[in-house]
């Protein structure tokens, strides 16, 4: 028999209200973790895939739509610029790096997008099997194109065209070849195909005008232009110059994101605001078990006393019961945290084929464990004040 | 061995006890009588080191403990005095067997088997050691308290009332208890009642 024992035995004597504050302080642990947590990664992930793309220059339309298509591959583009056009503002002296993209076309649900080399080099991977592609028909594909379709080097496929997965307009006389398979880098390139742009002219023409290769391409056209520039003076002139002098617009992918984390910031802070709430809630129920215990069964604590038992021991007593009670609920809550967590980490690799991981986790888990530790301090300081003011002599010679 | 020397206490200005000297060698019983409100329960907690006396001292095996810091008085407490209550108090989330446990721990005796599964056997509990307290009879619960009192070993044994709500049968079974237990630490047996039925059990009597 030691302390620890008898505050075990003491909660499970009273199993219905363990339960109760049990419940709920792990709800609420396991929501404010997982809140938090979802929320580090949603922005974490965004924020990564911008790969220092500072501006997209594409078609008129929302431009929150054409950073989330040109640069996050998550929705349908704007519409397409001719490639002449937009080579002439690629000239601009503010700016460093210029990459066309052309997308529009897809494999089983993995956007193919026809670019440049600079594109693999702006995505900060290289190619770990194989080569870069150098004529039309000839992809490279993200790491989790490869292992999810199971496609190697010399695999030949054809394309859809649209965005998403479909049998009826498939490019089936021109396959793709894979000629390389890119590193992994938990981005959004590791699911895609990427091509050169005259693939994707090439398929289009088949599908629009029928055979033509000898074609210039210089009247073709591209989805969207991602800029870097050299320096921030171009971040300051050169959109509100091409959104003016322009048939075009220009996009600044970190403002339209924090915009967009600005909307999805208050859901989370309410659910953050609610997790708060309960665990407000059960830090009270907690104590008022504390506190019943110690004003219910005064008898027994003089008793101990009697046994020879210090005030402090008491106070241990009740301390290791909020304790117990406390860590098995934190436990639950991490628990129901990472099993949520990894419930919707797996329904999104299986709609968007991105494989997320959990963020400094263990941060947010040490965090939250020290802020439980002080509400049971907090919970058990005012629930043993009565073993300050305890009277042994009254307490046993009532009824005795 | 107990020893005490011009005790007195007092609640408030009104009302103060001034208790009688007593002095017992080691082994010696003491049966204090006297009506209920005359500081009886009062004396038996001065003895216990529950209450600290006003004035005057009380020596328990020439260790004076109407002087000492409170942590050490816990301490001697748990190591020397064993009381046995009227209606036997005891931990309603533990079985018998684990108050047994409990009552050692706190006195700080490891070795602790033998000596819980000894008493039961004595005090003819052993049936329902694994049961909580709430489980047992009257007659159950009056031999868990003196098991309680005296499975440390203490020096005192002081026992509040132990007899009042017993039939005359149970109530000499219990002071036989009571003495054997004594007997077998050698300590002091010290019984205060209003029960005047056991006034012939002891030699040695105080009234109050």
């Amino acid at each position: 028999m030691n302390i620890v024992k008898l505050s075990y035995k003491n909660i499970i004597a009273k199993p219905l209200q363990t339960f109760l504050t049990v419940l709920i302080l792990s709800l609420s642990i396991g929501l404010l973790l997982g809140v938090k947590q979802l929320n580090k990664v949603f922005e974490s992930q965004l924020q990564q895939s911008l790969n220092g793309v500072d501006m997209v220059v594409g078609a008129k339309g929302s431009p929150l739509q054409l950073v989330l298509s040109t640069v996050l591959h998550i929705d349908n583009p704007t519409g397409n610029i001719p490639y002449n056009k937009a080579k002439e503002i690629a000239e601009n002296k503010y700016i460093q790096e210029a990459i066309p993209i052309s997308i529009g076309d897809n494999y089983k649900g993995y956007k193919i997008v026809g670019t440049t080399a600079g594109f693999v080099n702006l995505h900060k991977t290289e190619i770990e099997a194989g080569v870069l592609f150098n004529t039309p028909y000839e992809v490279v594909i993200g790491n989790a194109v490869s292992e999810n379709l199971n496609l190697n080097i010399g695999d030949t496929f054809s394309s859809s065209h649209g965005m998403i997965e479909n049998a009826i307009e498939s490019h089936d006389e021109y396959p793709l070849k894979v000629v390389g398979i890119l590193k992994p880098t938990q981005n959004v390139v590791d699911r895609l195909i990427l091509t050169n742009l005259e693939s994707i002219w090439h398929l289009h023409e088949h599908v629009s005008e029928g055979s033509n290769h000898d074609h210039s391409h210089d009247d073709e056209d591209i989805t969207a232009l991602l800029i870097k520039f050299k320096n921030k003076r171009g971040l300051l002139r050169l959109p509100r110059s091409i959104n003016e002098n322009t048939p075009f617009q220009a996009a600044l992918p970190k403002y339209q994101l924090d915009k967009l984390f600005k909307l999805t910031a208050i859901g989370a802070k309410a659910i953050t605001w609610i997790a708060l709430s309960i665990l407000f809630v059960s830090g009270i129920s907690m104590f008022v078990s504390l506190y019943r215990m110690v004003k219910e069964r005064a008898k027994e604590l003089a008793l101990i006393r009697t046994y020879g038992a210090s005030r402090n021991k008491l106070i241990l007593l009740v301390f290791s019961e909020g304790l117990l009670v406390g860590i098995s609920s934190f436990f639950l809550g991490v628990l129901l945290a990472t099993f949520s967590l990894q419930t919707i980490f797996s329904l999104i690799k299986d709609m968007y084929k991105q494989q997320i991981y959990l963020l400094e986790y263990h941060i947010d888990i040490l965090d939250l464990l020290l802020f439980i530790f002080g509400i049971i301090i907090i919970a058990t300081l005012i629930a043993i004040r009565p073993i300050f003011k305890m009277d042994i002599s009254k307490i046993i010679s009532h009824e005795s | 061995m107990l020893k005490t020397v011009d005790v007195t206490f007092s609640y408030t200005k009104e009302s103060s006890f001034k208790f009688p000297n007593i002095k017992l060698t080691s082994g010696q019983s003491l049966l204090i009588l006297g009506k209920s409100g005359i500081g009886k329960t009062t004396l038996l907690h001065l003895l216990a080191g529950i209450l600290s006396p006003d004035n005057g001292n009380i020596f328990i095996n020439d260790t004076d403990i109407s002087n000492m810091g409170s942590k050490k008085l816990d301490v001697f407490r748990g190591k020397n005095i064993g009381i046995i209550f009227q209606n036997t108090i005891a931990v309603s989330s533990l079985t018998i067997y684990e108050n047994l446990q409990a009552r050692m721990y706190f006195s700080g005796i490891s070795k602790q088997k033998e000596v819980i599964e000894n008493i039961l056997e004595q005090l003819d509990l052993a049936s329902v050691k694994k049961q909580k307290p709430n489980t047992l009879s009257t007659g159950q619960l009056q031999r868990l308290g003196i098991a309680l009192g005296v499975i440390h070993k203490p020096a005192i044994i002081l026992a509040d009332e132990p007899t009042s709500s017993l039939d005359d049968e149970n109530c000499e079974l219990v002071i036989e208890l009571l003495k054997s237990q004594a007997k077998k630490s050698n300590a002091n047996l010290i019984i205060i009642t209003h029960d005047q039925r056991i006034k012939n059990s002891f030699s040695n009597t105080l009234a109050l």
